[in-house]
């Protein structure tokens, strides 16, 4: 890396080869917000923010594509929950389970909950197919609960259920 | 001054803490080969460590007590780990596949936030050719 004065151009050759600490921060801060604004924020705005190599979404979602079904994490979980505290909700998806191409893992999330991460379960070949049950605390009100499935060949790939939660459970 | 809300029903008194040993349920008919439903279940109280203020607003309240990890085993090897918040709820109940390809002994292991574990065990037995 090549340093010069204040005020003065870069004349190298390769331009990586001359990177200023503002060049550096800046590349550092747009890396770190790929990676942290998408825990932070929720619907449109971690859609805004997410690359599309980090968690992927159909890019049709009334044409979902055969591929894009394999690897979008189905949710089953009833719209209205009396109970907050006891929350059941199925993940299931009908990705192949092969030891060179799998689910690794399914998280659940909900960015409106004090508690964001509700669990994460990792899968191998041996599991046959990927299904699990659980059930979560929600709390009170209208929020959206994320499911994140990783395949170990495609990412990650998201989808989301809107659910509305008569008494928290928080 | 607003009431003060504690625990997870906002109305009710909290559960009494009990802790049973974790079951496991397999399938009345498991053939070589298919694809079985397993369900693992331990009664276990699940404290998030945060108490209600007012709706939507939440404080820190008494320590967390929760489920953190769930192993299986099936013929002593790893085929799934749930890692879980406190954000599950009371005595919990996990539902997963696996594929019966042997038979053998499949073995749930249950660790709590204070990293006491708890374990059951059952074999897994072919009823159909």
């Amino acid at each position: 890396m090549k340093h010069h004065p204040p005020g003065k151009r870069c004349e190298a050759a390769w331009p990586a080869e001359c990177v200023t600490r503002r060049e550096v921060f800046r590349r550092g801060l747009v890396g770190i917000s790929a990676l942290v604004l998408p825990q932070l924020f929720h619907g449109s705005v971690a859609r805004a923010s997410t690359s599309s190599d980090l968690i992927q979404f159909p890019r049709d979602p009334k044409r979902v594509t055969p591929f894009e079904r394999l690897h979008i994490p189905r949710i089953r979980m009833p719209d209205v929950v009396e109970d907050g505290a006891n929350s059941p909700i199925i993940v299931a998806m009908d990705h192949p389970m092969e030891p060179d191409h799998y689910i690794t893992n399914v998280q659940i999330l909900d960015y409106q909950d004090p508690i964001i991460w509700k669990g994460t379960f990792n899968f191998t070949p041996d599991n046959g197919e990927v299904y699990v049950y659980s059930q979560l605390r929600l709390d009170s009100g209208k929020s959206t609960v994320y499911v994140i499935a990783e395949c170990n060949q495609h990412g990650k790939w998201v989808n989301e259920h809107n659910v509305d939660v008569a008494v928290g459970g928080c | 001054m607003a009431e003060q809300h504690t625990g997870h029903a906002q109305n009710s008194i909290p559960p009494p803490q009990v802790i049973a040993p974790p079951r496991i349920r397999l399938p009345i008919r498991i053939s070589k080969g298919k694809v079985i439903k397993v369900q693992a279940k331990m009664r276990h109280p699940s404290r998030t460590g945060i108490r209600m203020i007012a709706e939507h607003v939440f404080a820190k309240g008494e320590p967390a007590f929760y489920i953190k990890k769930m192993e299986v085993f099936f013929r002593d090897a790893l085929v799934s780990t749930y890692e879980m918040s406190a954000a599950l709820s009371d005595d919990p109940i996990v539902t997963f596949k696996l594929r019966a390809s042997e038979e053998g002994p499949v073995r749930v292991v249950f660790t709590s936030s204070e990293d006491k574990a708890y374990e059951a065990s059952t074999m897994l037995r072919f009823t159909e050719g």
